[in-house]
């Protein structure tokens, strides 16, 4: 990574440091073992700060090279690689999605019980994968009798490749009408599918050799490899565990006082969900998530970001055209599917775009920011957004789950667009 | 025409290949007997390129001279001439059509039977016939009685001159109160009729002097001269094949984009549904149609597309003001009339002007492209587009009917986007 030069990219380095605090604030007051920030604007690194563990049990710090588990940040490199599918002419992206993977012709939608299943009012289609809107769901409410076969049917799936796991999801009826309503899904892990079928590679391939290399994302897999498994960080869950699909309801809003900072704890306020040594991510998984699997660095996904900020292409590498990203990072909901929730939290301000939410109201989302910021999270709080009106970058990092169990990622961005003053 | 200079004006011509790729396909499938594309930015041709043939038959090439039935790309060609006229002070756009036309002055409006017409809200307006919202149609549907009066009334239409045609058209009523939807027309007919009343001349002959002459669009005209027939096209159609009015929906299985490995069963895949040597459009017809009349070439609606791009002007030769052109391919139709339709063919995203369709929602047009954007097509598969954001416009011709059997034009609109990368 470059060297840091702040003023040069319009921020206040005196008020850069209110990101240290809150982030150190996290650290020092038990919340979070470590957490690594970045801010990219106008071609320079603005801030890079690591603070804290990145694995408390050996006493390894935070590093910049740390390995983090990005989970859903896995989606928009998914939905780049679909892009650029659809760009070399494989695909429109009305078309439906049993074109390509014909296990979805006969769907049909659940809109009562399971025993009244209809026809959908039309086929869902590739762009419906894209930005959930499809029928499919995760498994983890219970507003639809399907919810439970989601959890009957996929218990196992980590030990499957893609093709048996489209087979399975296409077997089970759509929660509602293609277009009707948003949810977050499997609908990514679908579009990896699509990928391998069309590209005729794995997903893990198509993405080393298409993505990855062409981006010098070196250390960006479906799994870390044995070479740098010590700079792996550590996950952790609030005290009492954490399993998906249970009650995400029930946590409390924790956030750190600003006096907390100056009362070290002796005590941390969170337990370990997944050691390095012992993680599942050791191994290269049979299951290619294209909703969930990857692990990252933050120079990687810096990358990753830079590339799509600059419309498409880094360092002469081009992946996607300038008016393809403009596609994908523009709001494609319609304004009665506005904002865009998942579980019980809307996202205020925020529409959808082609595997991406996009920022449509600051006011809304009470925020500073710019109307246009596209950008996802990841379960382990993770986060990336994108601002192409500042032409910024931010960057998040942290391994806990669940991701909105804190505040973090709302005040990182607010110390980052405090702190911007040209 | 110059040889194409990707580079210079923001295109790459790596990516550019994937137009020939695509248009190659279609040729080599069977699916299309030829085709040819152009991309045009900032004063240099960045792409033109022909494949397969311009008639089986004969075996002759596609070539970049090529004569076209260009059928409702005749329209915006209408438009200008009535804006050139609008300019010069011979009428206003809310002008009713009764006072140039006054056969217009009693038109009555069927709301539900023909028994019971009514008078219209409001007198269609001049603007209304640019807009196709004069409560006007073609026949081609079932869902009003007048319908069925289009059919009976323009059985032999070709046989009549635009005067008795326009006559006959006025004493049918009209399907809508003027203002109260969006209908794909006889408008534009009418339009041309409009344009000889007011400028005393003949519409072949007004189009000559005031827009061909000025333009150099030599191969422009509502017949095939004598010595253009050896470059005039054959035009196809699917086995089987086509009327006007026919089931334009029973298209929907022909999407080419997978089909990469041509027929299988040996089958022909299209039929010839246009000689060159026998067609009725080389005789110069008695019905100037200015809603579908012309042939014309790539190049010659290339110079007519410049003019719109350089805001009336080519070459010197000033046919619209600028702010003329701006009012032209402004979105004119209220939301609630917005998208507009053909039958069942919803065109998502797009809105009207006066005379060609605007892109007013870009992600619900699921393609790259820029709000703004200004467009038509012909029956006949060809289109064209005027991107004035991005200073560029596109022209795809082929000759094969009905126009909604491929998607290559929409296709040949993601080939050309991809490749923009300035």
């Amino acid at each position: 990574m470059t060297s840091v030069d702040s003023q040069r990219a319009g921020f206040s380095i005196q008020r850069l440091s209110r990101v240290d605090r809150l982030l150190e604030r996290y650290v020092e007051g038990g919340y979070l073992a470590g957490a690594l920030g970045l801010i990219y604007r106008k071609g320079k690194i603005a801030y890079c700060r690591a603070f804290g563990q990145r694995d408390l049990e050996s006493g390894l710090p935070m590093t910049e090279d740390t390995i983090f588990r990005i989970y859903s940040m896995t989606k928009p490199i998914t939905s780049v690689a679909v892009l650029m599918l659809y760009e070399d002419g494989h695909f429109l992206l009305d078309d439906p999605v049993s074109s390509i993977l014909s296990e979805f012709e006969d769907i049909k939608v659940c809109t009562g019980d399971l025993d009244n299943l209809v026809p959908p009012h039309r086929p869902p289609t590739i762009k419906d994968l894209l930005m959930h809107t499809a029928g499919l769901s995760y498994g983890w409410g219970d507003d639809s009798p399907v919810e439970k076969l989601y959890l009957q049917s996929f218990r196992d799936i980590e030990r499957h490749s893609l093709e048996p796991f489209v087979t399975k999801l296409a077997a089970l009826p759509l929660l509602y009408h293609p277009g009707t309503r948003w949810r977050y899904s499997r609908a990514t892990d679908v579009l990896g599918r699509l990928v391998e079928v069309v590209s005729g590679k794995p997903l893990d391939e198509f993405f080393q050799r298409e993505i990855f290399q062409p981006l010098s994302m070196g250390d960006t897999g479906f799994h870390v490899p044995a070479a740098s498994l010590d700079r792996f960080a550590a996950c952790y869950c609030p005290p009492g565990g954490f399993r998906f699909g249970s009650d995400l309801a029930s946590r409390a809003i924790a956030r750190p006082a600003h006096r907390d900072g100056e009362m070290d704890r002796t005590q941390p306020l969170f337990e370990l969900y997944d050691a390095p040594g012992g993680s599942r991510y050791t191994k290269p998984p049979a299951y290619l998530s294209g909703g969930g699997g990857l692990v990252s660095t933050l120079g990687d996904y810096l990358r990753f970001s830079q590339m799509l900020l600059n419309g498409g292409v880094l360092d002469g590498n081009r992946l996607l055209g300038r008016k393809t990203v403009e596609l994908m990072r523009a709001n494609h909901l319609p304004p009665e599917l506005i904002p865009i929730e998942i579980g019980d939290g809307p996202r205020a301000g925020h529409g959808f775009g082609l595997g991406m939410s996009a920022l449509i109201s600051p006011p809304a989302y009470s925020q500073p920011g710019s109307v246009g910021t596209y950008g996802w999270g990841g379960l382990a709080t993770t986060r990336f957004w994108i601002d192409p009106v500042e032409d910024l970058v931010g960057l998040l990092m942290t391994q806990f789950i669940p991701s909105d169990y804190y505040t973090i990622e709302r005040e990182f961005s607010l110390a980052v667009y405090q702190a911007l003053v040209d | 025409m110059t040889t194409p200079q990707p580079q210079r004006v923001g295109f790459c011509a790596q990516r550019l290949a994937r137009v020939d790729k695509l248009l190659q396909r279609y040729v080599d499938n069977g699916q299309l007997a030829g085709a040819s594309g152009l991309i045009y930015r900032r004063g240099e041709t960045a792409y033109c390129n022909v494949f397969g043939h311009r008639e089986l038959e004969t075996g002759q090439p596609m070539t970049e001279d090529t004569i076209f039935r260009i059928y409702s790309m005749t329209k915006p060609i209408t438009a200008v001439a009535a804006l050139m006229l609008f300019e010069e002070g011979h009428f206003l756009l809310d002008d009713p059509v009764a006072g140039y036309l006054p056969e217009f002055s009693d038109t009555q409006v069927c709301t539900g039977d023909l028994r019971n017409l009514d008078p219209p809200h409001r007198p269609p307006s001049i603007k209304d016939l640019f807009m196709h919202t004069a409560g006007l149609s073609y026949g081609w549907y079932q869902d009003s009685p007048v319908e069925n009066l289009y059919r009976q009334t323009f059985e032999r239409r070709e046989e009549l001159n635009l005067e008795e045609f326009v006559h006959k058209l006025a004493s049918l009523p009209l399907l809508y109160h003027p203002g109260s939807r969006w209908r794909y027309s006889y408008a534009t007919d009418v339009l041309g009729r409009l344009v000889e009343v007011v400028s005393g001349k003949a519409l072949d002959e007004f189009f000559q002097r005031e827009i061909f002459r000025p333009l150099a669009m030599a191969d422009t005209d509502f017949h095939v001269h004598a010595d253009w027939i050896a470059r005039f096209s054959a035009c196809y159609c699917p086995p089987g094949g086509f009327s006007f009015g026919s089931d334009a929906d029973s298209d929907a299985d022909n999407n080419a984009v997978l089909s990469e490995g041509g027929d299988q069963d040996g089958k022909p895949t299209i039929e010839l549904f246009d000689a060159s040597h026998n067609s009725r459009f080389n005789q110069p017809p008695a019905f100037l149609s200015g809603g579908g009349g012309l042939v014309s070439t790539l190049g010659d609606y290339l110079r007519f597309c410049q003019m719109l791009l350089n805001g009336g002007v080519l070459d010197g030769n000033r046919l619209l003001g600028p702010k003329t052109v701006e009012l032209m391919r402004a979105n004119h139709l209220p939301p609630h009339l917005v998208p507009i339709a053909i039958g069942d063919d919803v065109d998502a995203g797009y809105g009207f002007g006066l005379g060609v369709s605007v892109l007013v929602d870009l992600p619900a047009t699921s393609t790259p492209g820029s709000v703004g954007n200004y467009s038509w097509s012909g029956a006949a598969m060809t289109q064209f587009w005027i991107d004035p954001a991005e200073e560029m416009l596109g022209i795809f011709m082929t000759q094969f009917m009905p126009f909604g059997h491929y998607p290559v034009a929409r296709q040949f609109r993601v080939a050309a986007y991809q490749a923009l990368i300035d």
